[in-house]
Order: structure tokens, then sequence, then C-alpha cells
């Protein structure tokens, strides 16, 4: 890596008139897959990259070299000053970052250290001794990731830029019915998961899971949310807290900030420095991670701002990573005082396949999964086949009706187009109206 | 790179496996991302490397990957394959049953009637300048975006059963859209739509026709601000090229999937409501319902020789006029029901896992004529195409989809449009609701390069040929 910095410093000295970033990445993981309570496959994969580019006069060319060293980075880089000039202008053009804070990576550790494939195969023979007893197999993935390299500018930027994330989906699929209810762990340390605990997590929606499965007619319906569906709506109403919805027209945030659009007992932030979160050292621009309010007491506060848009839009930069940090505040009321004050209802745990049909408006559609319950006279009563909802996001939480007192890590992975893993901490929350559209008469 | 795979793949089997495959892929893209009349990114990746080892050793699979070919990179790659297998074995119930086939040797380069990555960049900018900066003249259009990719890839698949195969493709992704504002509603168009991947090279981009496209798509987005919505709780639709080709991919291709039965997706991509008793016996459609998944046919992007587990291409058919017939297999999977493996098992780079995907997963057309003829044979109903939203469950069974524009039809004549017309349906009832599909003048390629699946995530490039076909008395009441 050393060796690499010192060659593309010597290539940004060749050429004095230009401005140039390079992103190195040193990117490994091992993917642990398992189904019907066995190994399915796992995966050893490393992929090495600089991303790079070259920028003079309004003018940008980027360009990937795989497994790069000095000479390929020297070609590709003569080969964008030849055509740099030829290109059209971009009168939005904005140079590199140029925030010089550096991360202190202080404490941070290699997640694959606490997490040898051996110890992953023991936490994952424990559960499925556990599950299976109770007439369920488990199914899922056991990640570890390992990201380390640098950002290299022209501008005299030099960082490190490390992660090193773990994540344990688990899914306890009954075998008879296919009822499915799932339990996760993210985080930078598998010394971190009480394995336990986790699975007298896992057992306690197990039970809910043995219910006698039943339908339910389209309509609205009073709603308790578990912390994975709470995470997947925030994520996608957020996303209209971004400089580049905005400045594409489909912001449902814009020219509300400082406006109460939901209730009070809502807010949320970006908080990359959260203790009980995977730590983001940087934003995508190399800007150090800030905490970032969307939403204070019910009032919309801030956009997502990186370099680029915050100079397109004539707005400052706040560093933020966004949605990949999202924490919700808790409540006062425990899940169990929440399902009891549902006279018929419906527990929904995680979400699936949802994708906007308007974006501006907030309207979507989308999937329930890993769990539907229905919920009569204060009581989880049956399973419930997957729903299909189709709803405006930003109705969700105006009709907010309580708020968790069990906020929840949630890890995330963007399996994609570039697979990341993240976190947020979410509680449950109850909403009311919330629009189921049609049954998909499965499990 | 013929005789480092050779040498991989000898070295891994000298070691002792029931089967290994060493794959290898050679990737160059070559990306254009121009906003509102201007370009935003130019980009290129060129002889990005990857290669894959894929052990079976005790009945378990054991696979790493690497873009780092350096001679300890490749050593660690293999160590870390054999000690995947071994390691899991501990977690495994059965061994998996892997049956021979023959090896397969052989060559074959699909090259484009124009070469992207030939012509000079100034010639492509040239050529989309006009475009981009005409996307920028509605009145009440507030955003334009035009892209297009190009890719390129050698491959290399060699197995331990002597399979020893190399394909080298072009395939090209494009796409514009504007999106038009009155103040406080956004309605988007876009040409040719998200499944406009198809296999060639710079021809693909003048066989769409941009340019004619550019006044029409900046038209209808600008009318769509003012158009009604569908009133009808249920209506006949006829569904245009492109929008059946997602409904096709997400209803059908998924669908039939078989590690989806077993569960092996369950953690990411999710399941399917097809069971092992259904071959042979379900209706799936109605008898206009013919779909095989091909990869023999060099049109379409999921050509193959083998696929990356060593499977000869073939054309499968897995629904005969309504009728579920096989599936999409593995070797693994296809022993498991009883079936020949369809040759679907494939990767997007060296470094990535095969799995079974999608090639060229065809509707096979009708006897409807053209789409002209059957508007024409549509008394009242609606033409919907070019998908703005997608959705389906955990099990493919229930979908719904948005599509940007639809066209009202009365009495066989387009007498209008409608906004985000919204269909749902439940994969088997809507598929045995078709009446017609348009007949082999109307069928084309359409296809994605983002076809997700799997983790670590792949997104694959693959086709699905369609003609418009008429479905009868679909739901289309949905609104948020």
């Amino acid at each position: 890596m050393d060796r690499l910095k010192g060659e593309l410093k010597k290539i940004m000295a060749r050429f004095p008139g230009y401005g140039f970033r390079f992103r190195y990445l040193d990117w490994e993981t091992d993917f642990l897959r398992f189904y019907r309570s066995q190994a399915n496959y796992n995966i050893s994969k490393r992929t090495v990259v600089l991303n790079g580019t070259v920028e003079r006069e309004k003018r940008k060319f980027s360009f990937q070299i795989a497994d790069p060293d000095g000479a390929k980075a020297t070609a590709m880089v003569e080969r964008a000053v030849s055509l740099l000039n030829d290109l059209p202008p971009d009168p939005d053009f904005t140079s590199f970052e140029d925030d010089p804070t550096q991360y202190d990576y202080h404490g941070f550790v290699k997640a694959a250290d606490s997490a040898p494939l051996s110890r992953k195969l023991d936490i994952l023979e424990q559960a499925a001794a556990a599950a299976g007893p109770l007439g369920f197999d488990i199914y899922g993935t056991f990640i570890t990731v390992n990201s380390d390299g640098f950002l290299l500018q022209s501008n005299g930027l030099d960082k490190r830029i490390f992660v090193s994330p773990l994540m344990l989906d688990m899914k306890a699929v009954k075998r008879d019915t296919g009822v499915t209810v799932i339990n996760s762990f993210g985080g930078t340390s598998l010394d971190g998961l009480d394995p336990a605990a986790f699975m007298a997590e896992l057992a306690r929606k197990m039970k809910w899971a043995t219910l006698p499965i039943t339908d339910v007619a389209p309509g609205d319906y009073t709603v308790i949310l578990g912390p994975q569906a709470v995470h997947t709506f925030l994520s996608y109403l957020l996303s209209a807290a971004y400089g580049q919805a905005l400045d594409g027209g489909v912001s449902f945030f814009e020219g509300k900030e400082g406006k109460p659009l939901f209730p009070p007992a809502l807010t949320v932030a970006s908080r990359p420095d959260h203790p009980q979160l995977i730590p983001f050292p940087y934003n995508g621009d190399g800007h150090i991670a800030r905490p970032l309010s969307f939403i204070d007491k019910g009032v919309f506060r801030d956009f997502v701002m990186n370099h680029y848009y915050a100079h397109k839009l004539n707005r400052p930069k706040n560093g933020s990573v966004g949605v990949a940090a999202l924490v919700m505040e808790p409540g006062s009321e425990p899940l169990e005082q929440m399902i009891a004050g549902v006279d018929r209802g419906l527990y929904i745990a995680n979400l699936h396949y949802m994708n906007f049909i308007n974006r501006k408006e907030t309207s979507v559609t989308g999937l329930t999964r890993d769990g539907t319950f229905l919920i009569e006279k204060g009581k989880v009563v049956k399973v419930v086949n997957n729903l299909r909802y189709t709803v405006k996001i930003s109705s969700v939480f105006e009709n907010l009706a309580a708020v968790g007192s069990d906020q929840q890590v949630v890890p995330n992975s963007d399996n994609y187009f570039e697979f990341d893993i993240s976190a947020g901490l979410v509680p449950h929350i109850l909403t009311k109206g919330f629009k189921i559209s049609s049954s998909t008469r499965t499990i | 790179m013929k005789k480092r795979v050779q040498n991989i793949l000898d070295r891994v089997m000298k070691r002792g496996v029931q089967f290994a495959d060493v794959r290898l892929t050679v990737t160059d893209s070559e990306s254009f991302s121009f906003e509102r009349g201007s370009l935003k990114d130019y980009g290129l990746s060129q002889d990005n490397v990857s290669i894959g080892i894929r052990v079976l050793v005790g009945g378990v699979f054991g696979f790493a990957g690497t873009n780092d070919l350096s001679a300890k990179s490749i050593d660690a790659a293999i160590s870390a394959a054999f000690r995947n297998a071994e390691e899991s074995r501990r977690f495994r119930r059965s061994a998996i049953e892997f049956p021979a086939q023959k090896a397969v040797v052989g060559s074959r380069v699909i090259a484009p009637k124009e070469d992207p990555f030939t012509m000079s960049y100034a010639d492509k900018i040239g050529w989309f300048m006009p475009i981009v900066q005409g996307l920028t003249g509605g009145k009440r259009t507030i955003y334009s975006r035009f892209e297009a990719e190009f890719r390129r890839q050698y491959k290399i698949y060699a197995n331990s059963e002597g399979t020893f195969v190399e394909t080298t493709r072009w395939h090209v992704n494009p796409e514009m859209s504007v999106l038009a504002s009155d103040g406080n509603a956004v309605m988007s168009r876009t040409w040719p739509g998200m499944m406009a991947a198809r296999a060639g090279g710079f021809e693909v981009m003048r066989d769409f026709a941009f340019p004619e496209h550019v006044e029409t798509i900046i038209a209808e987005a600008d009318q769509l601000l003012d158009a009604p919505r569908i009133a009808e709780e249920r209506a006949d639709l006829i569904i245009g090229g492109s929008q059946l080709a997602l409904q096709l991919h997400e209803s059908v291709g998924h669908a039939t999937e078989a590690d989806r039965i077993f569960g092996m997706e369950i953690s990411y991509a999710g399941k399917t409501f097809v069971k092992p008793e259904h071959i042979g016996k379900l209706r799936y459609g109605s008898p206009q319902m013919t779909v095989v998944a091909d990869s023999t046919d060099e049109t379409g992007i999921g050509f193959n020789l083998t696929d990356d587990d060593g499977v000869p291409a073939k054309r499968a058919t897995i629904i005969k006029e309504g009728l579920l017939v096989d599936l999409q297999t593995s070797r693994e999977t296809a022993a498991l029901l009883g079936l020949e493996p369809s040759s679907n098992m494939l990767a997007v780079h060296g470094s990535d896992i095969p799995l079974i995907r999608m090639n060229n997963l065809n509707l096979m057309p009708g006897t409807a004529g053209s789409l002209k003829d059957l508007i024409a044979d549509t008394e009242k109903g609606y033409l919907v195409d070019l998908t703005k939203t997608w959705s389906i469950d955990d099990s493919r069974n229930n979908f719904q989809f948005t599509t940007e524009i639809g066209w009202k039809i009365e009495q066989g004549k387009i007498t209008g449009i409608v906004k985000e017309p919204t269909y749902y349906g439940i994969t088997t009832e809507f598929w045995n609701s078709c009446d017609a599909v348009c007949s082999e003048s109307e069928w084309k390629y359409w296809g994605t390069f983002f076809c997700g699946k799997g983790e670590p995530g792949q997104a694959m490039q693959l086709s699905h040929k369609t003609a418009p076909a008429r479905f009868r008395n679909v739901v289309v009441n949905v609104k948020a």
C-alpha cells in the first residue's frame, strides 16, 4: 500500500496542472451462508482496486484499476491527461473534498480476528441445536468484512480509510409451515455477541411463529413495526433528505426545513459516532463523518450535504454519512405494553422489496417479511401471511401513535452495487391507518 | 491466461477433490453519465481481472476469489477454498450430490457490429451531445439524464472434468430520462426504459433511435402532469415488451430458480411459491405462455458455451403452453429434484461464486400479430409500458407494478393517456389471464445489468425476449 502511494505521489508531481484523487481499497470478506441448519457455502473474497479521478478546468475523468500498481496507474493517468481537454466542461464542476480532519483509529479492531470460521461454526451449531427441537431450522448469513485503504489527493488530503464490521442474520424457519422469524447482530467484534441472549430473543419470536396461520383483508390497520421495518422506512423517507434529491426536484423535504412535519415523539439523527453502531470514519468524499439532526421532535432540520451538492446548491457541507448511521430516539412504551394497547392490528417485523411509486410524494409499495402477526385484544394471536402495503411513508410517521422504549441495533448489508455493512439504532413504533393493499397468500 | 488457469486447476486437482473449477474473467467497461445537458462523469475500467477457485471436498463446496493474481495471492485463494470446504463439513448434514457432465472444449467471440471500445471517445460523446442537450428543452422539464455503459468480458471456465471454454462478449446498457414538474407533482419518462440492456456494441445505441425519442419523452412527461389516473377497479391490459420483460423476470424467472425451493436464498433474495411437486402439474399460465431458458442464443446477453457449473449451453423449456415442466437448476439442485441441469449456474466475475441465474429467459411469441393488431382487437383497456415501480414478495407470488405511462384503449384505438397506472396480481392467476401474445415480428430482446442476487451481492447481466401480450381483468385500482 505504501509503495503504491509513493508511486501515485510521483504521478501527481509529474502533472502539476492537473488535480488528482486516488482511492485505494483492499477489501476482504468471508461469507458463510447456511440453510436448513447446515452450511450452504463459505466464500473468501478479496478485491484490490484503485479508483482515480483526474480533473482540469471543469473537466473530470474517472477510472478504476483492478490489482493496481504504479505502471498501471501511470498508463491510465497518461490516457486521462491526453483526453481531458477534449471533454465537454461541466458548468457545475466542483473540485475535490478539502476537509483535512483525520479520524483517530485508536481502538479499532479487525472483525475477522474475533470471528474465525471455526467460531462462527460453533455459534451456528449451537443455534441449530437450540432451534431443532422447537421444529425450526436456521437459515442466514454470517459475514465479516475488512476494508483497508487510503484516500490521496493532489490538494494534500492523505487519509487512511479503514472499516471492519461483521454481521449475523439468522432466520428461524418452521419446518412444517415455513413461518419465518429473524434476529440479527451487527458490530465490529464477535466478542459483542452473547449467543445465549441472541438465541433467547430468537426463541421468543419462534414462539409467536408457532401460532395458527391466517390471512387478513386489505384495509387500514393499526400496526406495530419492528425495528428492522422502522429502519427501512426511515432510510427510504430520509433518502429525500439528501442534496441529490433536493437538486433533482424529487425531495419530499424541499422547503420544509424548520417545519413540524411529524409528531414530537419522532427524533431521528445520523450518528456515526454512536458507540453501539458500526463506526464510519469518513463520508464518501473523505470528509470526517459528522452527526446530523434529520428530525428533532417532529421538526425537519437538515439535508445531507456532501462537497458537490453543497457547492451546487450553495449550502454548507456537513460531512454526514446520512442513513448509514441512523439513530431514532426511544419512547417510553415497552413492546408488551404497546401490544396490550392494540385492540386489533398487526405486528410487522421486516419489509421486503419496497420501491417508490412517486419519490416526491414518498408513496411506496412493498411487502412484509420474516414475521407478520395478528394482534387481537392486546395479544399476538396468529401468524399472518405476508402482506403488501401501499403507503406514503410520510403518513406512516405522521400517524405515529407510540414509540417503543427498546432501541435495537439493526445491521444492514448494502448488497447491490457495492457491499457494505452499516447499522442503525431504532425502537418499535405504533402507527395507525397503515394501508394493507393485498395479501401474498404465502408465508 | 489459458495456461495460468490450467496450471491453477492442476494444482487444485493434485490436492485431491471430487470436483473443482477455476474461472477467470477480464472485464472492460466504459460509462458516460450526463445530467441536464452536461457530462458529469466519464469512467473507464480496463483489464479488470478476477479469478475464482471452487472445490468440492468431502461433499461440501469451498470457494475463494480474488483480483490479485500474484502467486502469493493465488496460493492464499487455493488454501482458503480448501479450508472453507473442509471446516464447513462439520456443519453439513448431507453431502452434495454432483453428477458428472461431459467435457466441453471450445472458444467463441461474439463480436459487435460496432465495437465501442475501438471507437474514439470523441465520436461517442459527439453522438451523445445533441441528445443530452435536446433533453433539456421542455418547458416544465426540471431534470434530465442520459447514461450509457459498454461492457466487454472475456471469460475462461475450466474444470476437473476436462471442460475448458473461453468466450468474449460485448453488452450495452443505455437509458435517458426526463422529469417534469408543475411546481408540485413530478412525473418521469424514460427511453428505452429500465430493461434496455442488450448484447452488442454501439449499433445498439443506434437501434434504439434515441434522437427520435427525445421530443416524445419530454412531451409525455409534461402531459402526464395533467393526465388522469385509471378509474376502474379492473381492466384488460396490454403490457408492452419492456414492462413484460420485467414482469417475466420477477414472476417467472426468479420463481423458477431451484435454489429458492430449498431455501438457499432465504437470507437475501428470498424463496418461491413453486414446489418440487408442481413440476409437470402446475398450470402456471394460459396455453399462450411458453417460456424457455436459452443459453444457446448468441443474440442474447445470456449466451454461454457452458454455464459456470460446466453444464453445456442448452435451450430448456421451463413452461410449455402454460404447464410448468422444468426449473432453472444447477447440478446440485437438479440432482435433488431428479431433473437434468438447465445450464443456469452463473457468476458475474471470476471472483464471484456461481448461483442459479437467468440467462436468456424468453417468453415465446404468439399469434396475435403486431401490437397495432392487438390494440385493434381490444375493445376497452390500457396499454402499459416502461417500468416505474416494481415489487414482488418473498415467494414471488404477489407482484405490483407501476408503469410511467398508460394509453387508454377504446374500441380498438388509443384515445388518451393515464399517469402512473398500477396493476397488481397473483403470479399464476395473472399468467393464466393471458389470452394473446403478439407474433414474432414484435419479439425483441430486453435486458438488465442489475439483477441482484447472492451474498456478497452480484448484479447479473441477462436478457428476456418478449412480445407485447394481453391480460384480462387485471386489478388496477391500487393507490397509496
